[in-house]
């Protein structure tokens, strides 16, 4: 009996094991096997954020659940926005957790996946000294983050606005709260998020900044179709909706475009957002 | 092999990136580099003057605020104190310099620096021969006119090359400034290095950017110690000839 026990645990240990391989050798193939090594950020609520020492957020869990799928363990390395494309370019990391917006020089030295969004970046200002609109903002001095693809947005509609590199969210914020800035631009998930926790800060004019994608570098096409279908896996499911909803809470609505980039991607149930928070 | 020598060389040198970062890191990021290293050394050496005073005073008041200052500023990263002064200030209300990123950088800067600039102070002037002192003050001179008139116009001179020696680190301490948040024409070499090596996803910038730091600070080592060795070399013949 004891033998028979001893020998039906041996074999599921063994059927574990090889299951385990098999996952390792049929992953597609990363930096270091059967490892996603995932860039995230510390400071960019509710996106890409450390919490309770441990990476949280809505990329997060959406990578959580690529990687989930693609039989992958995840580790996230934090970097600044700056330090990613480079990093995933140069293999030190195979991807990012960020809301990376896809511009022509970065789409020439890295690959990106399919849309997880469509960015919308949102003017920041102190209450008491409100900006309505960037483009009446001439001579203003506006925060933004170092590398972001807001920058050449930002000069391209408002050129007489001087603007002022910060190396994160974090020192861009007391900027503005300092009044060393005008005005701080920036995603309007994190707009959202900075708004509520500084009651003396307001959102105003939204802007449409493009395509939001998960970097991957060239020479990994496998890895990047894998989590290509991972992704359309976990929009059509609802995991996708799920997890934007619980994150971002009913105050916005996912993208209109991404339901056509991916036909069948439920819409969220109307009382979700209640229920999610 | 080539392609491995290839991939490194075209990662750390790539000579056409090189060329396309240098002008605007020779002419704007040089003389913003230099004018911050400048303001921080000043308001470095100032203080550094008041605290090595202090911590040559007789009286355990002034010496120990002074001595816990020095251990401080001395004891923190440079990077804490940049951000704490830099960004801790005008979110405090201090707004001392308005917006003003280089104030609040030369102010960080200058106080980590008149710490390290207060040590070479002091001892330089406790360099200063005991007799000479014991001899001013034999004369009648006070105390302050044996400080002014004795101490500080020879320990001055001997502490000139450990002082450009400090400039040095000055020079590369600047490139912190880039945590408080810069304006296109108020970057340093570093940011505009790290702008364009970010655009272009190579490091070739960062090496225009360290070439140009290498030929101020490399040039000035040398003759720091030349000097120094000089000073010293006059010094010691001094003391044969008054033997």
């Amino acid at each position: 009996m004891i033998w028979s026990r001893a020998l039906l645990f041996f074999s599921f240990a063994l059927a574990t094991s090889l299951q385990v391989n098999a996952a390792v050798a049929d992953s597609p193939e990363t930096n270091v096997a059967g490892e996603l090594r995932v860039a995230y950020r510390t400071d960019d609520k509710p996106v890409s954020f450390l919490q309770d020492g441990k990476p949280t957020g809505f990329l997060i869990e959406l990578v959580d659940d690529i990687s989930r799928r693609l039989g992958l363990r995840v580790t996230y390395v934090s970097t600044t926005f700056a330090a990613m494309v480079p990093a995933v370019q140069n293999h030190q990391l195979d991807t990012a957790a960020f809301g990376v917006l896809v511009t022509p020089k970065r789409k020439a030295v890295v690959d990106f996946t399919t849309p997880v969004g469509y960015g919308q970046a949102q003017l920041v200002s102190r209450r008491n000294a409100p900006l309505a609109a960037i483009e009446g903002a001439d001579g203003k001095t506006v925060a933004v983050t170092t590398a972001s693809a807001l920058i050449p947005l930002l000069q391209k509609i408002a050129p007489k606005v001087t603007i002022k590199e910060f190396p994160n969210i974090a020192s861009s914020t007391n900027a503005l709260i300092a009044a060393q800035v005008d005005g701080l631009f920036t995603g309007n998930a994190t707009a959202g998020h900075l708004v509520e926790q500084h009651p003396e800060l307001t959102a105003t004019q939204t802007v449409e900044s493009g395509i939001n994608a998960l970097p991957v570098a060239k020479d990994r096409p496998k890895l990047l179709a894998a989590m290509n279908q991972a992704l359309a896996s976990a929009m059509k499911d609802g995991t996708f909706t799920r997890l934007f909803v619980k994150w971002n809470g009913s105050a916005m609505a996912i993208p209109q475009r991404l339901f056509s980039d991916y036909p069948g991607m439920p819409q969220p149930a109307p009382d979700a957002a209640h229920a999610a928070r | 092999m080539s392609e491995g020598f290839h991939r490194i060389f075209s990662t750390f040198f790539d000579p056409g990136m090189i060329v396309q970062a240098l002008p605007e890191v020779l002419t704007v990021g040089l003389p913003n580099t230099l004018l911050l290293s400048l303001f921080a050394s000043a308001i470095g050496i100032a203080l550094g003057l008041l605290v090595a005073a202090g911590l040559l005073s007789g009286y355990t008041s002034v010496r120990l605020p002074c001595r816990g200052y020095v251990d401080i500023l001395r004891g923190l990263p440079h990077i804490l104190t940049v951000y704490l002064i830099g960004q801790g200030l005008p979110l405090a209300g201090l707004a001392i310099f308005g917006g003003n990123t280089y104030g609040y950088a030369a102010l960080a800067i200058g106080l980590i620096e008149s710490a390290y600039f207060a040590e070479i102070f002091r001892a330089g002037f406790q360099s200063v021969e005991r007799g000479q002192v014991e001899a001013a003050r034999s004369t009648g001179m006070t105390r302050l006119q044996t400080m002014r008139h004795i101490i500080i116009p020879q320990g001055a001179r001997r502490v000139l090359p450990p002082l450009t020696g400090q400039f040095i680190l000055v020079i590369k301490a600047t490139s912190l400034v880039y945590l408080l948040g810069l304006t296109a024409s108020q970057r340093e070499m570093f940011a505009i290095a790290q702008d364009a090596a970010i655009n272009n996803a190579n490091l070739s910038p960062l090496t225009a950017a360290g070439l140009v730091y290498l030929a101020l600070t490399i040039p000035t080592t040398y003759a720091v110690n030349a000097w120094d060795r000089r000073i010293r070399g006059a010094r010691s013949t001094h003391a044969v000839e008054g033997d």
